[in-house]
């Protein structure tokens, strides 16, 4: 797992110039006053991961909070940038952006698929902790605590494989309703009781009731079987040649009479499921935020085609000719469109419930479609039964014509009423088939061989259709009881798996929360998954308060309590999900804990976190001065972040490293910054002077009192010092060369005409040096080196360092 | 925690791998899922339609011996 070699970050937020920290895979606190813009880093890193800010994200600021992050102390034509070098592997890179005609355009340096993969693998990765972020899973809906969890272990793919399942045993069930085999059936049973009088429920039964039927008829043989050609056999010794026409009209009549009725469910069913449709229609066409997010959902997935096609290869927009790298803009359609999904789930089940309705629709016309091409229905006779089907047919048509109608245009599907056929025109055309199969049968009444013809074949019609309906129903029924029974595995599955993730996450989480509150009535923390019916509709969150299980949290816990199990959780996301980056930025994250709390947190990192790479942000003095202290030993690096309107954020080097480089400077004869360098080292050494002599200066608010200039401190320790120095300090000119040249180094020098050569800032630096000789001791062990009235000798009246080895005559 | 974690992917993977010991599963349809899934066209409308296809196969051998 990779942690962080090098960051480096510039003009990004309240960063102007080079921010760089050279962690080496190392662990960094960092301390940083209100305002500071230490959190300039974390919102970097966020942005160099994932492209947007989220708590910058909004409609105010604009999307993904691209518009804040640039530091607006940059010039236009100055780019804002953070580079990440990593400990292993090749995926370092720099995320640049820059101003370019009036809009923002960002790059990776990065552009192999090494990187795009580790970047993708990286986006379900818990990275980086603001107070901020402690509280929302804590809180949020058990509906939301469920998809923020799926989402991040990849339970979206699960929901996906269910919900296809689910749907296929839902259409199974329904197809097996609507083609409603029980009552087909029933039918042809009622047949068969009108040819033979009774009902038979074997094939035996039906063969002795056929031979019965032909009895009278006096033939030489009997039925034996059903095989076809038994049947073609006894047929010819029954049937006269004249007879034929006859009967196949009757079975005609039959069938359409049956195929009618066969419709009726289906039918009722459509008009049903269409009302409910147009009713949905309507209901979305009136929201026209939706509509409108819709019809830009699919004018981003145009531009997404396009671009992925080849068809438009410039590094443009398509639409405004602005320049943007093309990769970017498609991964820029891509967040957007993911952006729209949620606007998109109305649609979508619109969409799905014209899809079955289509499919509905289709099959009754199809069935209608059989009909008129049986020759039969074209006879002169059946002129008005041929109407009816076209009838039906013609409504048919409109249904599927209405559901073509776009959300998006003016238009609305007509309702129900207008285009359903009526139940009497479906009665009309199976009263004309029973009338004219009636009719046939009057006549063969006269006839006793045409009779029995006719009810042995029609007979045998309808027993094979019971037979072919029953193995039909049969497939219907095995595929969907295979369905169900693969959908309740997987749904036990599911939850399976889910519960022993949650057992094991909310373990975790019990164990870091309780190292974080030992010793308390509160603990027993539990995530667990709510089901409605056989759907999974939540996790809920219990805890154990004062020997009571209670839910949910935020009803009964204090804010820190909260806080650390925000704390806890986002610690146990990242063990267990983790898989690319080994560091993790926590910012800010104990503001509201009191010192109790904030110690454990401190153990709590340092005992447990060890192998981590923490990027800890504080601005809290004092919780940092403990923290400090105890990654002393730990080998983490400690650095404190300022911001002044020149330099913007920036790391407020120690004295050595300043040191370093004015020397450095001095040497390559280099003045530039070295003026405003040689001042923040003067600072420096006369904010602990004037400490530790308790020179006074005019009181000022807070930071205003940190930001005092070396004139007003050096003119005050000169006083102080000519008021209870000893001669040998008074008469030193330090001081006084000092406060005549510091104008050099000042804050204003770069708005002075006065253009300080190397020559003045050596001198300005050796005098700087020989301050530091006479006030501060040069003793390796010296414990405190600046002189210090906290080390008066009170026999001697001298102010000391902590040695000794200084020593100067003092009256208090 | 990270060896107990197991994604949406690996139980998705494991359901399918132990498919065709499911109890009261018709072994056509376990290798019509099982396929779908292999080559990644697990959807509703694709299944559906094999299923559609499956039954109407029934239809035509029955049509093909009567």
């Amino acid at each position: 797992m990779k942690r962080i070699k090098t960051l480096e970050v510039r003009g990004l937020r309240g960063i102007k110039r080079r921010l760089p920290l050279d962690l080496d895979g190392r662990s960094i606190l960092i301390y940083g006053d209100n305002g500071s813009g230490k959190s300039s880093i974390s919102d970097a890193i966020e942005w160099f991961y994932r492209g947007r800010i989220e708590h910058l994200s909004s409609e105010e600021i604009g999307r993904n909070g691209i518009p804040a992050l640039r530091s607006i102390l940059l010039d236009d034509a100055d780019q804002g940038a953070i580079t990440i070098e990593y400990t292993e592997g090749n995926t370092d890179s720099s995320r640049t952006i820059c101003l370019r005609k009036g809009s923002f355009e960002s790059t990776h340096s990065n552009v192999t698929d090494d990187f795009r993969n580790f970047l993708d693998l990286s986006n379900n990765e818990n990275l980086i902790l603001r107070y901020r972020d402690l509280v929302p899973f804590i809180i949020a809906h058990k509906k939301d605590r469920l998809d923020h969890l799926s989402g991040i272990i990849g339970f979206s793919r699960v929901s996906e494989v269910r919900a296809v399942l689910k749907q296929t045993v839902n259409d199974l069930a329904r197809g097996l309703k609507l083609s409603d085999f029980d009552n087909q059936i029933s039918n042809q049973q009622q047949h068969m009781i009108e040819y033979f009088g009774h009902n038979v429920t074997t094939k035996r039964q039906f063969i002795d009731a056929v031979n019965n039927l032909m009895k009278p008829l006096g033939l030489p043989r009997k039925l034996s079987s059903l095989d076809e050609r038994e049947i073609r056999a006894i047929t010819r010794l029954v049937a006269k040649p004249e007879d034929a026409e006859t009967i196949e009209l009757q079975g005609f009549y039959r069938r359409a009479r049956d195929t009618i009725s066969n419709m009726n469910a289906p039918l009722a069913t459509i008009r049903r499921d269409y009302a409910k449709y147009v009713r949905s229609f309507e209901a979305l066409a009136r929201d026209l935020e939706k509509i409108s997010k819709i019809i830009l959902d699919r004018l981003l997935r145009e531009g997404v085609t396009l671009l992925e096609s080849g068809a438009f290869k410039q590094d443009k927009c398509p639409l405004c000719l602005q320049p943007k790298k093309r990769s970017d803009l498609i991964e820029e359609l891509e967040a957007r469109i993911q952006e729209l999904q949620h606007a998109k789930t109305e649609k979508l089940q619109l969409d799905e419930a014209r899809s079955s309705l289509q499919d509905a629709i289709k099959k009754c016309k199809e069935t209608a479609g059989w009909l008129l091409l049986d020759s039969h229905v074209k006879l002169a006779e059946n002129k008005k039964l041929m109407i009816g089907i076209e009838t039906l047919n013609k409504h048919l048509e409109t249904y599927l014509a209405q559901l073509n109608i776009d959300i998006a245009s003016a238009e609305k599907p007509k309702p129900v009423s207008e285009i359903a056929p009526k139940p009497r025109q479906l009665n009309s055309i199976m009263k004309f088939c029973k009338e004219k199969g009636d009719a046939l049968k009057s006549i063969a009444e006269g006839d006793k061989r045409l009779e029995i013809h006719s009810k042995m074949l029609l007979a045998i019609q309808a027993y094979q259709q019971i037979e072919r309906l029953k193995r039909a129903k049969q497939r219907w029924v095995s595929q969907l009881s295979s369905m169900e029974s693969i959908y309740d595995a997987f749904v036990k599955k599911q939850s399976e798996a889910l519960t022993n993730f949650l057992d094991q996450f909310s373990t975790d989480i019990n164990e870091l929360y309780e190292f974080m509150n030992p010793d308390e009535n509160v603990g027993k923390v539990r995530l667990v998954p709510v089901q409605r019916d056989d759907e999974l509709v939540g996790i809920t969150m219990d805890v154990v308060f004062h020997g009571s299980l209670v839910s949910p949290p935020h009803g009964y816990l204090s804010e820190s309590h909260l806080n650390c199990l925000g704390i806890a959780f986002f610690l146990t996301s990242a063990m267990a999900f983790n898989k690319e980056n080994r560091f993790l930025v926590l910012d800010d994250v104990i503001s509201s804990f009191d010192s109790g709390h904030r110690k454990r947190f401190a153990d709590l990192i340092n005992e447990r976190f060890s192998d981590y790479q923490i990027i800890l942000l504080t601005h809290e003095k004092a919780w940092f001065d403990y923290m400090h202290n105890m990654v002393k030993a730990k080998n983490w690096h400690v650095r404190t972040v300022k911001w002044d309107p020149d330099n913007g954020t920036h790391i407020d080097e120690s004295l050595e490293t300043l040191e370093e480089r004015i020397e450095r400077r001095i040497k390559g004869k280099d003045c530039d910054g070295l003026g405003n360098d040689m001042r923040r080292y003067l600072e420096r050494v006369l904010k602990q002077v004037a400490f530790d002599l308790e020179v006074k200066v005019k009181f000022l608010y807070n930071d205003a009192n940190e930001d005092r200039m070396c004139y007003e401190l050096l003119t005050e320790l000169k006083g102080k010092i000519n008021k209870h120095a000893g001669q040998e300090m008074r008469d030193d000119q330090t001081l006084a060369r000092l406060i005549a040249s510091s104008f050099i180094g000042s804050k204003a020098s770069h708005d002075s005409s006065f253009d300080p050569t190397i020559g003045d800032l050596t001198a300005f630096w050796r005098d700087i040096r020989q301050l530091e000789r006479m006030l501060c001791c040069d003793e390796e062990s010296c414990e405190h080196k600046s002189v210090s009235l906290k080390y008066y000798d009170n026999v001697k009246k001298t102010a000391n360092c902590g040695c000794g080895k200084l020593s100067y005559s003092w009256k208090k | 925690m990270n060896s107990h974690v197991k994604s949406g992917n690996e139980t998705v993977e494991e359901f399918f791998k132990g498919l065709h010991r499911l109890q009261g599963v018709d072994k056509h349809i376990a290798d019509i899922v099982l396929d779908l899934h292999c080559k990644g066209a697990l959807t509703h409308r694709r299944l559906a339609n094999a299923l559609l296809e499956l039954r109407e196969e029934g239809d035509n051998e029955e049509d093909k011996n009567a």
